[in-house]
């Protein structure tokens, strides 16, 4: 068996060490901003704080979890990460399905979609359409415009392609529907596929920031992101005459920290759930061939 | 429906990019200026040179981009623990979350001349400290394996549900036919992740121009200029004067043909090579 | 299905003629007018619909409170009978621009009342014809305390004035404080040093801060002087280093224009120039200042002093609250605040003033600028210490009575706040409205006025190094020239302008690193008149030439 050989062996403790390594550089950050949340305002600002908090307090989380602001454009971004999610979802495996396979201007039909990943028309008009269908300071503009990604439709599309035919067709002298068919075989076995791509949807839906400052004409109705964006940006102070309490709030990065970190909970919670997926042990092989 | 309505409903608007677009003016009543716009792109050296720094950053990018997910996929699937492959999965796609201007401050930071990887360079080699961001020719490398290590976790996850969709028969086959690991991986997995590679590489392609604006924006300097500007960040900062819808306009149809382009050859390359239709 | 496309294309439709049709929309909805003002209050209330972007309080107001219904907006609504309403709403200043311009393609209506921050907004808003022409509305309503303040700012008005008309005014203007130089007093002390006050002295003792351990802690580990120069050489807030080039070049600042026998001429293009950056490449070889200063934006450039890295770090006066968390750190650490250094003419060095930040501009249709005055004037009751808002503008938000007496510190308030809340910022003005030009109210009190309005308790309540840092500010206020160009950019300007800072912060930084020799300095100044400086100067100067203010003036009785 070749994981007894002497050479894979060697090869298996580099590649843990390798990718430990890897793995720990990545989460350093994290932790540092970790760190920084948990630390005086003193102590980050004198760059005192590495990996481990200095003076050890709450009061940031306190802070934001106090914060009605805060809560409330979490509450909002939940809600538009989960509907743009499923209606992503929706239409994207409902299209991915009918394209996979070949009808007359399937093609024609299929560079129409690429060509909106590539070329967009700007700002402007969209704002208008938007505004025009009346969608402007509602959930809908933040979910509907972006439902059709042409990019995770190919994705999707190429994991139903993988879907051995021979399946299809044994369905099909069972009489089963085209229906059937999609729910029944297609999207089961592809769920390591949807899981991407779902985690792709929500992954963006949770980080968008723009479209909530240009759609939304009160705080409230902004997502986190949008909110985010505001509040942590660095106001820059050039043009305005602070006053010295105003000035000495602007340097509390310790809060900043707690709020970049509480926002990437959720989007980290919800990963390990989707992960069992990527693991392999799926058998596809239903019918072998 | 969805397409025609979010996507192609406002495509219109790239007429703006022939016209001395005014607000207020609407579509029809801007002055129309042929191709100003996009000689404007081509006007200055620091564009010329701009653009060629951005092919650069951005192809670069896109290579390293596809091998290292495809790689580390490869590697992590080697790992028998189930709980200590889930682990590293989950953390090196951490930093996907971070914004660049987060991760930006921290780099300033670790990067600085007496940051903690010049600490280690000092401490271990003796060698002088290394200006990471503050040399034009070191740039560019930094960009790139910052890039790299941002986004390298989220890419391998399609990887990893492409292995995870793999027949496990062919694996047993190979088996009994006395493949070690490396053959196998060189004979079943690769050939099965294939097509997935080629969907995702050309699709890339996409982006060409796309060399990273947050990213650029927030760690170039004066020092680096020549090495490190793009086209967005060129662009952003010659229209932070004027605000002129029409010149934006114009640079992102110029990217997007260009990227129309690519995806056009690269399709057929595909096509008639490895005889695969990626969509 | 059928359906649903007829309706898609519909919508599509729609979008295009509302595209098309560019502006035309957005006209006679109501504004609301019906109200009468009756001793001071108008019934029925009326609406003003405005513009904000967002501000410092968001995500900061109390419990139940928001941007239209706070604090502020209640005490207006109950007293004054005026309600606002924000239909525009931005993010950042960025955004903030691109809904303004989205709203000129007519997809809305613009709000009566919005601020513009940025000049070539301003200029495109005049433009379109969609703002209203108001000097007779400033000569008619304004209230004089106000005129008395618009009068002492005329320039400000540059840049909404055309052809004799005006199209909105400056947001509070107001001299903003000047920057101080905030020195490590423990090393100056341990080293047996004075605060420097010309170049020569200003070198010695970097130099010392350097090389002679000010630390005391055996290691070469600190430097002289921080300062940023990512984004220029003239930041004007905070980490300047610009009190370095104008002790060579006088009141040509880098990066500002200034009038030169009757004409504006370029800060970084004069002479003079040239010593300070053999002076600043020379220091910075000797390893005198920040390693990493092109890499590091104005903020950024703080954290070594207050690791107690650096020594010297120049900026507005309230600085030091940012930066004392070092004497927390350190032990024995002490700031102090000086003025900027002489120049070498035995002349003050320079440095560039700020009157105001933005321009209220008014929808054409607004037809009740006498509510807007009424208001704007009620804001400025904080400023000069009258009417409701003696001591701030609303008890436990930005001021409190504890035991009789007034409150400035939200630590300290009956409920303690975080933060105080910028109640002045919570209707239509971005910043709370000030007339204490650079910082006047500290100098008062210095001088022995009693404290008796919230304007000299709330400054008799800022930390000491704090006070002493605005007092010379104020001490020093003419050395603040604001930039004498303030109109939209010109049409090389925009063409050109971006390669011509480009190069300029390009070859300043590269020369300071020695990565160029001086001489690249000279080679820049030929390229710059060469590469579209020469145009720009000129046109400049038409526009210089152009705008007859003082006329303007007169015609709103601001003379």
């Amino acid at each position: 068996m070749y994981h007894k050989s002497q050479g894979y062996r060697i090869f298996s403790v580099f590649n843990h060490i390798l990718l430990i390594v890897v793995a720990l550089s990545c989460f350093l950050p994290l932790l540092h901003l970790l760190a920084q949340s948990f630390s005086s305002k003193a102590a980050v600002n004198g760059g005192l704080v590495s990996f481990w908090p200095i003076e050890f307090n709450t009061d940031a989380y306190v802070k934001t979890f106090n914060n009605r602001n805060f809560m409330g454009s979490m509450w909002i971004s939940i809600v538009r990460t989960v509907l743009g999610t499923l209606i992503g979802m929706f239409v994207i495996t409902t299209a991915g399905y009918a394209l996979s396979k070949d009808f007359r201007g399937r093609n024609a039909l299929m560079w129409i979609f690429v060509f909106t990943m590539l070329f967009s028309g700007g700002l402007i008009p969209s704002y208008i359409l938007i505004s025009e269908l009346g969608l402007k300071d509602t959930i809908w503009a933040l979910v509907l415009p972006g439902a059709f990604g042409a990019y995770n439709l190919i994705l999707i599309m190429n994991f139903f392609k993988t879907i051995p035919k021979a399946l299809e067709e044994a369905a099909f002298i069972d009489g089963a529907s085209f229906f059937v068919i999609f729910t029944r075989i297609y999207l089961p076995l592809s769920l390591p596929g949807l899981a991407t791509i779902g985690l792709f949807i929500m992954v963006g839906h949770w980080n968008s920031w723009f479209d909530g400052l240009l759609y939304m004409s009160t705080t409230e109705k902004y997502p986190l992101a949008s909110f985010l964006q505001t509040v942590v940006v660095q106001n820059s102070a050039q043009n305005v005459a602070l006053s010295p309490s105003e000035a000495a709030a602007l340097s509390e990065q310790s809060i900043k920290a707690a709020q970049i970190f509480i926002s990437t909970v959720p989007i980290i919670a919800v990963y390990p759930f989707l992960q069992k997926y990527f693991v392999k042990g799926i058998v596809l092989g239903a019918v072998k061939e | 429906m969805f397409v025609l309505i979010f996507s192609y409903g406002p495509m219109v608007g790239l007429v703006m990019a022939f016209q001395d677009y005014k607000p207020w003016l609407g579509m029809t009543g801007s002055r129309w200026i042929g191709l100003d716009n996009f000689e404007r792109i081509f006007q200055y050296e620091e564009a010329t040179q701009a653009i060629v720094n951005t092919l650069i950053i951005a192809v670069i990018k896109i290579v390293v981009g596809i091998i290292v997910p495809i790689v580390m996929a490869i590697l992590l699937n080697e790992i028998r623990l189930a709980g200590l492959k889930k682990s590293i999965q989950t953390l090196v796609y951490l930093p996907h979350f971070l914004s660049w201007v987060t991760i930006a401050g921290i780099m300033i930071d670790i990067l600085g001349l007496d940051g903690g990887i010049n600490r280690i360079i000092t401490g271990w080699f003796g060698s002088e400290p290394i200006f990471f961001l503050g040399d034009p020719n070191l740039f560019r490398p930094t960009v790139i394996v910052s890039d790299l290590w941002k986004n390298f976790g989220f890419g391998m996850i399609v990887y990893l549900a492409t292995i995870a969709g793999i027949d496990p028969s062919f694996y047993e086959a190979s088996e009994i036919d006395g493949a070690n690991r490396w053959q196998q991986i060189w004979h079943v997995t690769l050939p099965s992740m294939l097509p997935m590679i080629i969907v995702i590489a050309t699709l890339s392609l996409g982006g060409i121009l796309d060399a990273g604006f947050d990213q650029i924006f927030n760690l170039y300097n004066p020092l680096v200029y020549s090495t490190g500007d793009i086209i967005d960040t060129y662009v952003y900062r010659s229209s932070l004067l004027n605000g002129q819808y029409g010149f934006g306009t114009a640079v992102g149809l110029f990217k997007s043909g260009i990227s129309l382009i690519l995806i056009v050859i690269s399709y057929r390359i595909a096509y008639k090579f490895a005889n695969y239709k990626i969509f | 299905m059928s359906k649903r496309k007829t309706g898609a294309w519909l919508a599509v439709v729609t979008m295009f003629t509302g595209l098309l049709a560019g502006c035309g929309s957005g006209g006679e909805s109501e504004t609301a007018a019906a109200g009468v003002l009756k001793d001071g209050k108008y019934d029925p209330p009326v609406t003003i619909a405005i513009g904000k972007q967002l501000d410092e309080n968001a995500g900061k107001y109390k419990e139940g409170e928001s941007v239209d219904d706070n604090v502020l907006t209640r005490w207006a609504a109950d007293n004054l009978g005026i309600r606002t309403q924000t239909t525009l709403l931005g993010g950042d200043s960025t955004n903030y621009n691109t809904k303004l311009r989205l709203a000129l393609t007519g997809s809305e209506k613009l709000p009566d009342l919005f601020p513009v921050y940025d000049t070539t907004l301003a200029n495109d808003l005049i433009e379109s014809g969609r703002v209203k022409e108001i000097s007779a509305d400033i000569q008619q309503y304004m209230p004089e305390r106000l005129k008395e303040i618009y009068k002492q700012y005329p320039a400000t008005f540059n840049p909404v004035v055309r052809d004799g008309q005006v199209y909105g005014l400056a947001i509070s203007p107001n001299l903003t404080e000047g920057e101080v130089m905030l020195i490590r007093q423990d090393w100056l002390d341990k080293l047996n040093l004075q605060a420097p006050t010309t170049i020569d002295e200003f070198e010695t003792v970097i130099d010392a801060f350097t090389n002679q351990d000010p630390d005391g802690n055996g290691k070469k580990d600190t430097y002289g002087f921080t300062f940023s120069g990512k984004d220029g050489y003239n930041t004007g807030w905070v980490s300047d280093p610009v009190m370095i080039f104008s002790a060579y070049t006088g009141k040509n600042i880098p990066a500002q224009w200034q009038e030169q026998d009757g004409k504006l001429v370029y800060g970084s293009v004069v002479e003079g120039n040239k010593e300070a950056l053999a002076k600043l490449r020379d220091w910075y070889s000797a390893g005198y200042l920040n390693k990493e200063l092109a890499t590091l934006g104005a903020w950024d450039a703080l954290a070594d002093f207050t690791e107690g890295k650096a020594g010297i770090i120049v900026g507005r006066p309230w600085l030091y609250d940012s930066v004392r968390d070092v004497e927390k750190n350190v032990d024995g650490a002490k700031i102090a605040a000086y003025p900027t250094i002489q120049g070498v003419s035995g002349e003050p060095t320079y440095q560039s003033g700020q009157l105001n930040d933005g321009y209220f501009m008014f929808n054409q249709d607004f037809n009740n600028m006498e509510a807007f005055f009424l208001y704007y004037d009620k804001l400025y009751d904080a400023a000069f210490g009258t009417g409701d808002f003696i001591y701030g503008y609303a008890q436990g938000y930005d001021y409190d009575i504890v035991d009789g007496k007034p409150v400035f510190d939200p630590q300290k308030f009956n409920e303690p706040l975080e933060a105080v809340q910028g109640v002045g910022k919570m209707a239509f003005t971005k910043n709370t409205p000030s007339a204490d030009p650079a910082g006047k109210s500290y100098y008062d009190l210095a001088q022995g006025v009693e404290a008796d309005n919230g304007v000299l308790l709330r400054s008799a309540s800022a930390l000491p190094t704090t006070q002493e840092g605005f007092v010379i500010s104020y001490e020093n206020r003419d050395s603040l020239l604001p930039n004498a160009f303030n109109g939209p950019p010109t049409p090389t300007m925009q063409t050109s302008w971006e390669q011509l800072s480009t190069m300029e912060k390009e070859t300043f930084t590269k020369i300071i690193y020695s990565n160029e020799p001086l001489d690249a300095y000279d080679a820049f100044v030929t390229n710059w008149y060469a590469k579209g400086g020469e145009q720009v100067t000129q046109e400049i100067n038409d526009w210089y030439g152009q705008t007859n203010i003082d006329e303007v003036m007169s015609k709103m009785g601001l003379q």
